[in-house]
């Protein structure tokens, strides 16, 4: 591989040497920071600028010239509503409904999933056989594409799939899960923890390694029962690492879009519709296209996700300190 | 803080444990990346270098080489205890029999004892997990092998199925058997020639002049294990499917590389060089790893459409290319490089470019291996993004042209499901080989 682009790295050699007589070594550090820095700013940073232009102006026209200024008509016409607790009073109801729709979502994924990463986490802690290869059953969905996650289930909870077959022969009947709106958000909440899980278990499963056996054996010695050894050694040891679990996957919650809207498209209705996906369609699947709404959306995100960042770094400062 | 907390990675009495491990050393290297990765995610990495490598814990004894110092705290106690244990035999038996059961359950050790009950508890939940986490997967694979028929099928078979069939003299195509159920031929085998309106023609084997008539109620068809290959078949006929193979490689491969080379030229720069700014760049690229790209969708499509990328492959690959994380994850790296060796060089005059690709390159390599797979991923299952990019069929990849077939009115789940297990298969095998780089490289870096 490498001998291949020699050759390439013998001409890149030229200009480069040239950079270093001119501009002496220390200096020269800017021009290995340079294509890093230029896709950066220009695939990051200048986005982030531009966020705030798209959501401060009006038209469907992607164009920065041909968008009119608007000022705040765009949060505004966001957060209009008559009662904030119920999207119909809203003008953009759908932007609620999506907002409530990821804060149940959320809420449910994170508790579930980090709940389950934690139990299978401490039973890979114990010491069992093949503690390798079970520790991969739980990550290897992790692996797959969110779109393969998502049709891997459709497959089996379609009308004549495999679970309705089951539950036929247990006589308890069928049932349209992905048609029903209950269901389909219930499933969506599954297939998410599925799919995430085995991420988490292995980041707690890291944390609790790191507690010191000794601490174990002094709570044995002092005849503590199991119980009370995990809830006073245990979990406030592996307190650190939850912090980061749970800012972690709270994080990634927030930007759900990938395996639910190839699992049920948003629906029924807009029972599974996140808020990256009203992002998404508002501002590209339907017209007119309003990039003003989905970048003032947007930057909602944005702040909620910078707040999330941040209570990480401080999460793992702490965890760092000790 | 990153680099004094993790120091060098094995320092002085490494060197005995990497000749007796043999063709080891490079594992243990790319484990010190999980372990000195990231400074954003170090509390997680120090613990995620412990759990991951067993086998460098088993077979190596190491020096007490700084960050790692935490999991190998852990470590050590637990073996010295079970040396004791060992050595002791009698008393430490004794021991274990006073450990109470849910006690055991939280804290037990490998070799303990009998199994007890929360032993068989954590079985019966791991055995639970084998089923639920592999099991749609083997269902899917499984359903993939079924013809059209098979599929339609309610309840599903667990095993794909298809009618056998035989050569009769006469006729040119194969004939489906069926077996008689009642009547003068009961139990024979028949091939059956047409099938109408509740009746069937029928010959034997051994008499295929004399076509008798049944109804259709006095035959059973004869089925057997079969895998239906046709649905991969047509993947290739009906679809274009090695067009969305080959965008989902190209994209894949080109923006790896490019994000390959141009973060760690970043991660040189930031590692080795003393200039003023060195600590703003640094907030930068932490700045970036705040800035996903779901919330910056609209101005980056401006961004993309300006350039002319729109509806090209190049839109998916360039901005996929600007990832921060292996900025972090090199640096870490190449920071346990030694600055002498660069000195040396630099005396034999070789240029900067030079150090940099002849000698900080390969020696980073095992952390650019781990970050290469990482990005492979992320790449290959990428899609928000290539769904706003590419909008023309031509330009699908695997995961778009997954998404849209099963979006049209009617799915067709056989071609479906074929290409869902070809799209999952080169992730599948990657993972097989790879588990272990896979799963350091994504607890240090946390996730993408």
């Amino acid at each position: 591989m490498l001998t291949i682009l020699n050759p390439l790295m013998r001409i890149v050699e030229i200009p480069m040497l040239a950079l270093q007589r001119l501009l002496g070594i220390n200096r020269l550090a800017w021009a290995f920071l340079l294509p890093n820095l230029v896709l950066f700013g220009l695939f990051a940073f200048l986005p982030v600028i531009l966020n705030v232009f798209y959501a401060t102006t009006g038209s469907d026209n992607v164009l920065l010239e041909a968008r009119p200024y608007i000022g705040a008509r765009n949060f505004e016409s966001l957060t209009d509503c008559g009662n904030y607790l119920d999207a119909n009073t809203c003008r953009e109801d759908k932007f609620w409904r999506a907002v409530f729709n990821t804060i149940w979502f959320v809420t449910l994924q994170v508790g579930i999933m980090v709940g389950f990463a934690l139990l299978t986490a401490v039973i890979l802690n114990r010491d069992i056989r093949a503690r390798g290869f079970f520790r991969s059953v739980f990550f290897f969905p992790v692996l797959l594409s969110p779109v393969v996650v998502a049709l891997i289930w459709k497959w089996i909870l379609q009308r004549e799939g495999v679970l309705n077959a089951f539950l036929d022969w247990t006589g308890a009947g069928g049932i349209n899960w992905l048609v029903d709106a209950g269901w389909a958000f219930g499933w969506s909440v599954f297939i998410s923890v599925w799919a995430h899980m085995g991420f988490y278990t292995l980041i707690l499963l890291a944390g609790l390694q790191a507690i010191p056996r000794d601490v174990y054996e002094a709570a044995e010695m002092d005849g503590a029962s199991a119980w009370r050894t995990f809830r006073r050694i245990t979990l406030p040891l592996l307190s650190p690492t939850m912090l980061v679990v749970l800012v972690l996957a709270l994080i990634k919650g927030v930007q759900t879009f990938d395996e639910i809207y190839a699992f049920t498209g948003g629906g029924p209705g807009t029972a599974t519709t996140f808020i990256i996906q009203y992002i998404y369609e508002r501002g590209f699947a339907g017209a007119p296209r309003l990039f003003g709404l989905a970048a003032a959306a947007s930057l909602l995100v944005a702040g909620v996700l910078v707040l999330l960042t941040l209570a990480q770094l401080w999460a793992n400062r702490r965890n760092v300190d000790g | 803080m990153g680099e004094r907390l993790f120091g060098k990675p094995d320092g002085g009495s490494g060197g005995a444990s990497r000749t007796r491990t043999g063709g080891a050393p490079d594992q243990n290297r790319s484990d010190e990346i999980g372990g000195g990765a990231s400074g954003a995610t170090q509390g997680r990495t120090g613990g995620a270098s412990g759990v991951l490598d067993e086998t460098r814990s088993e077979t190596a004894p190491r020096g007490p080489a700084g960050a790692t110092a935490a999991p190998e705290r852990a470590e050590a106690p637990r073996k010295a205890h079970e040396g004791r244990d060992r050595a002791e035999g009698a008393p430490a038996s004794a021991a274990t029999a006073t450990r109470s059961g849910i006690l055991g359950f939280l804290t037990a050790t490998r070799g303990r004892g009998r199994m007890d009950w929360t032993d068989w508890v954590s079985y019966a939940y791991l055995t639970f997990g084998i089923f639920l986490m592999f099991g749609p997967v083997v269902w899917l694979v499984l359903s993939s092998f079924k013809d059209q028929n098979e599929l339609d099928r309610f309840p599903p078979r667990f095993l794909p199925y298809a009618q056998e069939t035989m050569v009769v003299d006469g006729f040119d195509d194969p004939l489906p058997i069926f077996v008689v159920t009642e009547g003068e031929l009961e139990g024979q085998r028949v091939g059956q020639t047409r099938r109408a309106a509740g009746r069937a023609e029928v010959v034997t084997q051994d008499d295929p002049d004399n076509r008798i008539r049944l109804t259709t109620d006095q035959i059973t068809p004869v089925e057997g294990v079969a895998f239906a290959t046709e649905n991969y078949t047509q993947l290739f006929e009906r679809f274009n499917f090695m067009q969305f193979f080959w965008n989902s490689t190209f994209i894949t491969l080109m923006s790896t590389a490019i994000m390959l080379l141009v973060n760690s030229m970043a991660a040189f720069a930031l590692s080795k060089y003393q200039f003023r700014g060195r600590t703003s760049v640094l907030l930068i690229v932490i700045g970036t790893l705040m800035i996903p790209q779901t919330v910056v969708l609209v101005p980056l499509f401006l961004i993309v459409t300006e350039m002319g990328m729109f509806n090209s492959l190049w839109g998916v690959i360039i901005p996929g290319a600007a990832t921060p994380t292996g900025v972090f994850l090199l640096r870490q790296y190449m920071i346990t490089i030694p600055d002498e060796i660069l000195d040396a060089a630099r005396m034999d005059k070789a240029s900067e470019w030079k150090i940099f690709w002849r000698i900080i390159v390969p020696l980073s390599a095992p952390a650019i291996a781990v970050l290469a797979i990482l990005a492979i991923m992320w790449r290959w299952n990428d899609f928000l993004w290539p769904l706003i990019v590419l909008t023309r069929t031509e330009n699908f990849t695997l995961q778009l042209a997954l998404n849209s077939f099963q979006g049209e009115l009617q799915t067709d789940w056989p071609s479906l499901l074929a290409m869902t297990v070809l799209t999952l298969l080169p992730i599948a095998s990657v993972f097989m080989f790879l588990q272990r780089y896979i799963a350091t490289g994504i607890a240090s870096t946390g996730g993408k």
